[in-house]
Formats: C-alpha cells, structure tokens, sequence
C-alpha cells in the first residue's frame, strides 16, 4: 500500500492530532518547569549572595581600605570554584581588589550580564558554552567613599535550566517521532482492512454480486457498519434477480403470443375474403389483449415486489375484503356448477392496501373455480396470535413437487399449459403476500388444493362489537 | 373489457346527444385515433397538443367534457386539472395515462380528475366513459326517483318496482341496478361496472359481471313482457326504456 494512502488517512490523522496535543502539554509542561527552575535558580542565588554579604560585611565596615583589599583578593581567590566575584573600589573610583568591571558599581541589589570574556581567567572550569552570564550583586558602600561589591554568577543554575531544556527537547523529538512512527502502524493496519473492504465493493459492482464485504474488524461500530453493508447488498442482489428474472421470462413467455398473434396478421392477405380478414382482426385483437394483460401484470408484480406501494397502507377489516370477493364471485362461480363457501370471522384488522388485496383473494378464486371440483372454500380464523385466510378447493390440486415452483412467473402445471390466464396469477398472490408480511402456504386439500396466508399478529385486534 | 369493433355498434349517433369535447394530447397518432372515432359518433371535439394552451381554451370555451392526457409538453396533464380546479371550472376531466399503478389512479382523482383510463384502451371504453360524464346529472338536481320505462328505484328506500311490482335484490344486483338506471340510455362497459360497483380496479378472469347481469335479468326483465336491460356485443351493457 502507498504511503501516501495512509499518511492521507483518517486514523493517521488523529494519530498527528493526538501527537500534536500530547507535545504540546508537554511543551507546556517544560516550559512551567523551566520557569520553576528559573525561579529557584533566582532565589537560590538571592540566598547565597546574602549569606554570603553577611559574612563579609563585618569587615567590609570595619577594616581600614589596605586591609579589607588583601582580604577581598584572598576572599575571591579562595572562592574562585563557588563563583562568588568581587570588586573593592577607593573613594576615587580606583580599584583595590577584585575581578569585577569597575563600572558596575553601585549601592544596594542589582544584577547585570557580564559576557564569556569576563571568564577567561576560570576557563577551565567553564564549559563550552558562550553566553553571557547573569550576576546578582550587593554593593557595600563605606563612609569613607570606598564601595565593595559582592556578587554571584547563576553559571550553576543556568547550566541547569539549559540542561533541563535540552532533555525536555530531545525527549519531545523522540515521543514526536514515536508519535509518528506508531501512528503510521496503526493508521496502515486500519487503512489496510478498510481498503480489503473497498477492494471486495470494486468487486462486487464489476458483477460479483454473491460475493460480501469482509467485516472491518477494528471494532463494534465498524463491525456492525460492514453487517449493515452487507444487508443492503443482500437487499439489491434479490432485486437484481427479479430484474433478471422479469427479463428472461418477457423474452421466453411472451414471444410464443407474439408469434402467434403474427402468424395470424400473416395469414390475411390479398386472396382473404372480407370476412375472414374481419375475423382474423378479431382474434389478433384478442391475442394482442392477452399479451398487453400481461405486460401489465409483469409491471404490477414488479412494482409490488419492489415495496413501494406499502406507503398506502391503511387500517381495514381482513374479513371485509374476503366478504366482497365471495359475494362478487359467488354467482360467477354458481354458474360454473360450483359452491362457494366463506366463513370468515369477523373485527380482524390488519395493515394493508385493500385494492391489492381485493385483487389477490380474486386471483385466488379465480384459480379455484377454473380448477376442476365443485367447491370453493374461503375462510377467515385465527390461532392464537396468528391470522390464518385461506382458499381451498377440491379439485385435482398441485402435486407436492410442484408447489413451490408454481409461484414463479409464467410457471405452469403440463395439465393447464393449454388453458388462458398467462400463468401470472400466483406470481402476483405471492408479490401481493410478500408485501403485506403474509406467509404463503400451498398444501393438499385432501382433495383439491389449499392456499394458506398467515400473519403473526402481536396485536391482532378484535374489537367487539358494542351491545 | 376489449372488443372486437372500434365503433360501439347498435348505436344511432343521431340518437344520442352530442357532446362537446376537449381533447388534451400530444401524440398524433392517437389524437387521431380519437378524435375520428369521437367525430364518428356525433360529438364535436377540439385537439389541443400542450398543457397551456389546454388551460386557456377550457377556462374560455363551454366544453362538456375534458380528455386530457398526462404527458404532455409545457404543463403536464394533471397540473393542467389542477389549476382549472383552481380556477372554478368544474368540467368533468377523463384522465388518459400510459401509467397505470394505484397511487397514479388516486393521484389522478385527487388533481379533481373524474375518471381514469390507462392505454391502451378499446375505443369503446373511451366512448362510453366520455358519454357517462358528458350525460352526468348533477347531484342537487337528483330526482327522488330513478325511472326507467315502468322501472321505478326509490335510492332513499333502496326499494325497486317494477309496474307497480316490488322486486326483492339482493345488494350487489341493487347497486348494479342502480349504476345502469344512473346511466340509462347510456352504454356501460365491464370494467365501469367492476370499478363502480364492485371497486375492482383489476379485470377477474372469470366473468362476474355477466352472472350478475344474468341473476339481475331475472329479477327484473324475466317476468315482464319487455327487456330492459340489454348486452351491447363488445361493448358492456345498457338499461333503456322501450321504443
């Protein structure tokens, strides 16, 4: 994988972002430190310098100027190693004594900077850092006009500090590189499984639609995010299918109409009588009818099975709905020398799309009194929590091998491949069942055949009627 | 619902009133198709092929009847129904449509369209939808009885004689008898019937509406001297008083 994908990388990102804070508290930390150590190295100065002062003042105010002049020079040779300077001046500004530049002084407590050239004589113990010096000093003034001045260098502390301030640089340096290092590690292993996932979608669009993304497992979110993923391709892979499916059956279905109905165009002529060319209008009407019914079919299935219609679903009376189809079909199926039966319970109420229903219970009763038999039975009850409507008749019924095939598209039973209808009626009961959550169960009737539609229904309602 | 002839036959265009139509569709071909067939019949029918130029000649002109196809350049049909709606033109609209799913249907009525007809569509569908609406009475002037020759419904009692003889219906064969009274004189087709009386917005394969005429014929043309209710071939069915 390219560097430059996991340096442009969310986790590196935040992997920077947290280097970036951490270095900067601890910049902010070494920075209080170093003001405290400033501190101390001032107020530790500060103490020396006036016990040091308190040593010598005794005899800075009592020894006459010769004296006190032997005295300072052998002071400041004893004390070279503790870096304590003096200066002794005459009433005249002359000096008697001591290292320091004559024209720093002056009464009271002062500091001034004195540079490294200053330290020539105490080279060797000096390291090899060219700075200038901060010294504290008292000035000592006599009442003859002679001044002796004490003072201290913060040579001692200020190596300190600037040791300090250097661990606390090369220590930030070493965790930012740290930082940056472990963050490319980790923002790489990230980026890697992210990239297995994004490489699987490539795939996957390119055609491979069975295959699923492999789950990103970092952690609980991104686990459920490839679960969640991989749901909407199961989703798109089954609608893709129907898509499929609705193709090859258009183009293996209905050219046998369309053939036929051109045989029958063909057929009429320049020799056709008038009559007969009337009749093969008529029929090529016919045929083309069909064929328009069941494109108009197909769609509806489609359409259904696509879920979109479930936005018009309302509140209505299952029983109802099964009560107008009985009554519309009952003389119908009378005259076809059939009983139709309905025993429905009633106040059993579910969400649904009452015209689609209307239609799937008549699809149902047609087959039923197309099929052979002298009786339709429709009935409406429930178990428990579940609702269970069905359609049954007795005639020959589906054999059980059959029966899950007879829901597809265009799939006919040998016996009724003659018979009109298009074979779309049960593709379109199972669209309509599916959309409405109902389960469909196709079983012997014993004789005959029984279709089953159940819902479990937590809620089933039953109102009772008011006395 | 289709049938085998374009023109509705058995009908004397003299012997129904003319009506004046509007006809809102792009399509050439089938603006013909219309129109001819329409003219054929004795109507008088205006073509118009975008939705403006629709919205101005129907708030102008006193048409009975609007066809008005959805799609349409410029304004599409149904906004062409909605602002005339707007506008207080109440001209019943017959909404033609290649688009056939429920939500269009019910988005179609809702826009105030009166009926909906998917293509394709046997002319005799459109003849007798169109006739329906153009011959619709209004509500306030109801009567309060439905006559037909020496059929009498009373819609309040929702009882029905016959020469002074009370029919007992069951309330399918009264709500049909009622729909063809409503339309009497007038051609009604299978599919009106499925969608009116019995709200089928789907065509069963098996023939209801012809049991149900047959049980209703019983009941009211069988033991009288003269039928009724008469079965126009390829078209659907019509209640009519005897000449």
């Amino acid at each position: 994988m390219r560097p430059a994908r996991v340096l442009r990388s969310a986790a590196f990102g935040l992997a920077l972002l947290y280097a970036g804070l951490f270095g900067g508290s601890a910049a902010l930390f070494s920075a209080g430190f170093g003001r405290a150590v400033d501190d101390y190295a001032e107020a530790s100065t500060e103490r020396d310098l006036a016990g040091e002062v308190a040593k010598v003042r005794a005899r800075a105010e009592r020894l006459a100027l010769p004296e006190l002049a032997a005295f300072v020079a052998r002071r400041e040779r004893t004390s070279a190693g503790s870096h304590y300077r003096y200066l002794l001046l005459g009433p005249h500004h002359e000096r008697l004594a001591g290292t320091l530049p004559s024209s720093i002084a002056r009464a009271g407590a002062f500091k001034f900077e004195l540079p490294d050239a200053a330290e020539a004589e105490d080279a060797s113990e000096n390291t090899a850092d060219a700075r200038s010096d901060t010294i504290r000093a008292i000035g000592l003034p006599r009442a003859d006009g002679a001044i002796l001045v004490v003072a201290r260098d913060e040579f001692a502390m200020t190596e300190l500090t600037s040791w300090v301030d250097r661990a606390t640089l090369w220590t930030g340096a070493g965790f930012v590189v740290f930082a940056l290092i472990g963050g490319y590690l980790i923002a790489w292993a990230f980026v890697a499984r992210v990239e297995r996932v994004n490489v699987a979608a490539r795939r996957i669009m390119a055609g491979r639609l069975d295959e699923r993304l492999p789950i990103i497992g970092v952690g609980d979110e991104f686990r459920r995010l490839s679960a969640s993923l991989n749901a909407m391709l199961d989703r798109i892979e089954a609608l893709m299918d129907g898509l499929r499916q609705v193709s090859t059956d258009i183009a293996h279905d209905l050219r046998t109409p369309l053939t036929r109905l051109r045989h029958t165009l063909e057929r009429v002529g320049p020799e056709t009588s008038a009559g007969e060319a009337q009749e093969a209008t008529g029929i090529a009407l016919e045929q083309l009818d069909s064929v328009l019914a069941t494109f108009a079919a197909l769609l509806r299935i489609g359409i259904i099975e696509g879920g979109a219609d479930r936005a018009g679903f309302a509140r209505l009376d299952l029983g109802e709905t099964m009560r107008r189809v009985a009554d519309a079909y009952r003389p119908a199926a009378e005259d076809a020398g059939k009983q139709l039966i309905a025993d429905l319970a009633p106040a059993i109420w579910i969400d649904g799309d009452a015209e689609l229903l209307t239609q799937m219970f008549a699809n149902l009763v047609d087959n039923a009194i197309v099929h052979g038999g002298d009786h339709v039975h429709m009935e409406l009850r429930t178990e428990g929590t579940t609702v269970i409507a069905s359609v049954a008749d007795n005639g020959p019924g589906i054999p059980a091998g059959e029966r899950a095939k007879v829901l597809q598209r265009f799939y006919r039973l040998d016996a009724s491949r003659s018979s009109p209808g298009g074979g779309l009626g049960l593709a379109l009961v199972a669209a309509i069942a599916d959309l409405h959550g109902l389960k469909l169960l196709l079983s012997d009737n014993v004789p005959g055949l029984r279709i089953q539609l159940r819902k479990n229904c937590s809620t089933v309602n039953r109102r009772h009627e008011r006395n | 619902m289709i049938g085998t002839d374009a023109r509705t036959p058995g009908t004397n265009p003299k012997a129904r009133p003319a009506i004046k139509l509007l006809l809102l569709e792009d399509d050439a071909h089938t603006a013909a198709y219309i129109a001819r067939g329409l003219r054929e019949l004795g109507h008088t029918l205006d073509v118009c092929t975008d939705g403006r130029e629709a919205v101005f000649l129907a708030t102008d002109g006193a048409y009975e009847v609007l066809i008005v196809d959805r799609m349409v350049p410029r304004l599409d049909g149904l906004s062409v129904i909605r602002m005339l709606r707007a506008g207080g033109i109440t001209t019943p609209a017959l909404v033609l449509t290649a688009v056939g799913g429920v939500k269009d249907r019910v988005e179609g009525l809702d826009a105030g369209g009166d009926d909906y007809l998917v293509k394709p569509f046997a002319f005799a569908e459109l003849a007798a939808r169109v006739n329906a609406l153009g011959r619709r009475r209004p509500l306030a002037l109801a009567p309060e009885t439905l006559e037909v020759g020496d059929l009498v419904i009373d819609p309040m009692q929702r009882t029905v004689t016959r020469a002074g003889k009370r029919l007992d219906l069951q309330p399918q064969e009264y709500k049909l008898l009622e729909y063809l009274v409503r339309h009497a004189g007038q051609i009604v087709t299978r599919t009106m019937l499925l969608e009116n009386v019995w709200s089928f917005h789907f065509d069963p394969r098996t023939n209801i509406v012809e049991s149900h005429i047959s049980r209703l014929r019983a009941k009211v043309d069988r033991d009288f001297a003269v039928p009724l209710i008469e079965t126009v071939r390829g078209a659907g069915y019509r209640i009519d008083a005897p000449r």
